[in-house]
């Protein structure tokens, strides 16, 4: 559905993005992961045919992003980084200037409006201009404007910031119902937390660059190894004799605790307790290092900041 | 299809004036303007003409309500401009165009949108104020001006909206803050001061009906400017371009690449800089100065072998164009002077008494040469060349300011004198075909040529600036445009204008003298 290759945006000599290949099918979402003008916004503008590549190419819903921008345009339903309300219309003006631009009868119009408002709970503001909502109902106002038109394609550009916890995770339900009706989405976000929960697949991007591209566990995998387990013991001791234990590699270990990897932690986790037991040693907590997206996230930023990813 | 987008364009105008019409910033100047000009006028029209009439001048007196009518209808329409202004560069600013760009819309559709709604309500708000105005004149009893009158200031009004509305949204479009915009419109302000002080002119001097001719002016002015405004409509730029820096490094180096055809900087240039730092002489120099000479040389050969013909080559269309336009200048103005101009009204003796008066003849019946004797001292080729090259350079200038309009009307004028000047000679029964091979033709080959190429090549950038040309910006194709003329003008039209002065001023006459012989123009007696 969201496919390109070598996709690159010069701004006369700077390099805004470089080299970005990317596959997005239906039903599955993308989270493009970077820092501020890393070129996240770039390549959603070249997605949605503002921006014209300066090299590679982009198909957005089967559609050429140069050739066929209009397709393009009508195919995706976008969310900018700014909400970008109309602040003296009323939702329901708002919506439907959005649904007219789209191409929408006035009966679908209707239809959606009334839909999307229950939906995001602004039903009760609707006749309120935006210019009175806060900062979180001007979001979901602009949630609702990039969904009025049912696209199929969806570039969403920091959909939850500003909204309470509710409302988040309300936005956070409709992303995922969405994925399951087949629409492919991009989201470009700086919340890890709600990218490890939303993101089929996840794209680190540095400086213009993809520095790496795949599923969590594919990305977990390359920049933190495997699986790190835990295990702490009451008392000033240190575990010891764990490296005897068949298919267990110690990495490390200290008073009262000791890590290692596995690659049958079924069999060898209880091997683990038993030896413990074994040397009566009283086992506290057994379980997984934690090593979230932010981990992720975090260590392929020291490690492109060196230079070595 | 047209229908879909019209009704995207009112889509897009219906929405700016739902804006328009709940900012009290917009109302509240417009409303006073509406209530309050209109009664200014009122009163300042009664006193200026119970002044006036006490000395008699009725004239002046009668023409001053048109005037006012048009003052009038013109105030409210300068709020356009600030809603014009803001456009474009406002929603960047408040971060509401992304999301319009992102849809389907059009650029034509956007940008005709914004322009129509930009018109509309200071229009309404100048038609409202010439009906109260015009209802002040009927209660108090003045002269109220015919329905004619009031229709062609009414015409006059929407075309100088129009006007106005598409000069800011293509300063709208090309700014990168409404702080930028604003100070850009005094670009607008000036030139629409001048306009309304021309049309101003035009009510006191002519009829009524000359005004028609200033609405037609307008109209494809305006039209111009819209097209320029479309042509440059990128919504890559609209969105990219953050910030306004005059960037000397950038203009210069713009500007001598299409002056050159090279990036290199002349050999004397990068010799004279060698020991500079990398970053302001970042070429390699010339190892000697005859070096540098001698690559210099060289390069101005190319110029000249390559650049100029290459532009010339280019501007061929407009050169044709231009020659035409020339050739039926001189032709029709010949012969209207020749056919249509009464001959008991201005016959052979008025005339000849002109050419006296000219220093073009000799009174008392004496032959034309001898006038023309006289006439040569007073010529000089260093006072001719400024005055054609100063001449070509100003209607080369007003052309880039009017899109060639004003430029070519000038070139037009030029052409329609040398018509107008031999039909006066066919009227004094002396050959005008003589006349033009012995007193036009040797120094017109190279003046005639000049002057057109320099029309022609301001043409072409006008023209220019009105296409659409992918990947480069307004300003980058303004200076490649100027570059282009500023080329042909100093290395074609400057030497051409500089033989034509020589020859006029010392070759021309003796040949005009020769030819002329002792042809008389007053009859003897």
């Amino acid at each position: 559905m969201i496919q390109c290759e070598d996709l690159t945006k010069y701004f006369d000599s700077f390099r805004a993005v470089e080299g970005v290949t990317l596959n997005v099918e239906p039903g599955e979402v993308l989270a493009i992961l970077g820092q501020n003008g890393a070129g996240k916004t770039t390549t959603v503008r070249m997605l949605t045919s503002i921006l014209t590549p300066s090299r590679g190419w982009a198909r957005v819903a089967g559609y050429d992003v140069v050739k066929q921008s209009q397709h393009v345009r009508a195919s995706v339903g976008v969310l900018t980084e700014s909400h970008g309300l109309y602040m003296r219309m009323t939702a329901i003006e708002y919506l439907n200037f959005f649904g007219q631009a789209y191409g929408l009868s006035p009966e679908r119009r209707q239809q959606r409006i009334t839909e999307l408002l229950e939906y995001f709970g602004l039903a009760d503001a609707a006749k309120r201009r935006s210019g009175e909502y806060s900062k979180g109902m001007r979001q979901k106002l602009a949630l609702a404007r990039a969904l009025i038109h049912e696209p199929p394609v969806l570039l969403l550009d920091e959909p939850t910031s500003a909204m309470d916890p509710e409302s988040a995770q309300l936005v956070r339900t409709e992303i995922a119902r969405l994925r399951s009706s087949q629409r492919s989405i991009i989201l470009c976000t700086h919340n890890l937390a709600e990218a490890e929960m939303l993101a089929d697949k996840i794209a680190i991007i540095y400086r213009g660059r993809i520095l790496l591209a795949g599923t969590f566990e594919e990305l977990r995998m390359k920049l933190l190894g495997p699986t790190e387990y835990e295990v702490t013991v009451a008392g000033e001791t240190t575990p010891h004799g764990l490296d005897a234990i068949d298919g267990l590699s110690l990495t490390s270990s200290g008073l009262g605790w000791a890590r290692y990897t596995a690659h049958h932690p079924e069999q060898v986790n209880p091997a683990v307790i038993r030896e413990l037991v074994r040397q009566e040693m009283p086992v506290v907590s057994l379980g997984e290092v934690s090593r979230t997206l932010e981990v992720v996230y975090l260590k392929a930023m020291s490690l492109a900041a060196e230079g070595k990813l | 299809m047209i229908k879909h987008r019209f009704s995207m364009i009112w889509m897009i105008a219906r929405r700016e004036l739902v804006d328009q019409l709940r900012d009290w910033r917009i109302l509240a100047p417009m409303g006073t303007l509406i209530l309050f000009f209109p009664f200014l006028m009122g009163f300042f029209t009664q006193v200026s003409v119970d002044f006036i009439n006490r000395y008699g001048a009725s004239l002046v007196a009668e023409r001053f309500g048109p005037f006012m009518l048009m003052v009038a209808g013109f105030f409210p329409v300068t709020i356009s401009l600030v809603v014009a202004l803001e456009a474009f560069v406002g929603e960047k600013e408040r971060g509401s165009m992304e999301p319009l760009l992102s849809s389907p819309t059009t650029d034509v559709e956007i940008y005709m949108g914004k322009l129509l709604a930009g018109t509309i309500v200071p229009l309404i708000a100048g038609y409202l104020s010439i009906f109260i105005y015009v209802l002040l004149l009927f209660r108090r009893g003045a002269p109220v001006p015919e329905i004619g009158l009031i229709f062609l200031i009414c015409v006059l009004n929407a075309v100088q909206a129009v006007l106005m509305v598409s000069a800011a949204i293509v300063i709208s479009t090309q700014s990168t803050s409404v702080r930028a915009a604003n100070l850009l419109a005094s670009f607008i302000i000036i030139p629409m001061g001048v306009l309304i002080q021309g049309e101003s002119y035009l009510i006191f001097w002519g009829s009524d009906d000359i005004l028609w001719w200033a609405v037609v002016a307008v109209a494809i002015l305006t039209g111009l400017i819209i097209r320029l405004g479309l042509s440059h409509f990128q919504r890559e730029k609209l969105l990219g371009r953050e910030i306004d820096m005059l960037d000397l490094k950038w203009l210069s180096r713009t500007f001598w690449k299409s002056f050159s055809g090279t990036t290199t900087l002349p050999g004397i240039i990068r010799f004279i800089l060698r020991s500079r730092p990398a970053w302001f002489a970042p070429q390699v120099a010339p190892a000697s100065l005859g070096m540098a000479l001698f690559e210099d040389y060289q390069g101005f050969l190319n110029w000249y072998r390559i650049e100029i013909p290459g532009t010339i080559r280019k501007t061929r269309p407009a050169i044709i164009i231009t020659v035409l336009v020339g050739l039926i200048a001189i032709f029709s103005t010949y012969f209207y002077v020749d056919y249509r101009l009464p001959q008991e009204k201005i016959g052979p003796q008025k005339l000849g008494e002109l050419a006296v008066e000219f220093g073009m003849a000799a009174p008392g019946g004496a032959p034309v040469s001898q006038g023309l004797e006289s006439l040569k001292d007073l010529i000089s080729a260093p006072a001719l060349f400024v005055h054609n090259s100063r001449t070509a350079l100003l209607i080369s200038l007003v052309g880039f300011i009017s899109f060639g309009m004003v430029g070519y009307l000038f070139y037009i004028v030029n052409m329609a004198i040398i018509g107008g000047l031999l039909a006066v000679f066919n009227m004094l029964n002396i050959s005008p075909l003589l006349i033009f091979a012995a007193g036009i033709l040797p120094h017109g080959v190279f003046e005639l040529t000049a002057l057109t190429l320099s029309i022609s090549t301001m043409m072409y950038a006008t023209a220019r600036l009105v296409t659409p040309e992918d990947n480069l910006t307004i300003g980058e194709v303004f200076i490649s445009a100027m570059a282009d003329w500023t080329k042909i003008f100093i290395a074609v039209c400057l030497p051409l204008f500089l033989v034509a002065a020589l020859i006029e001023a010392n070759i021309t006459p003796l040949i005009l003298i020769k030819a002329l012989g002792n042809t008389k123009i007053l009859p003897d007696g």
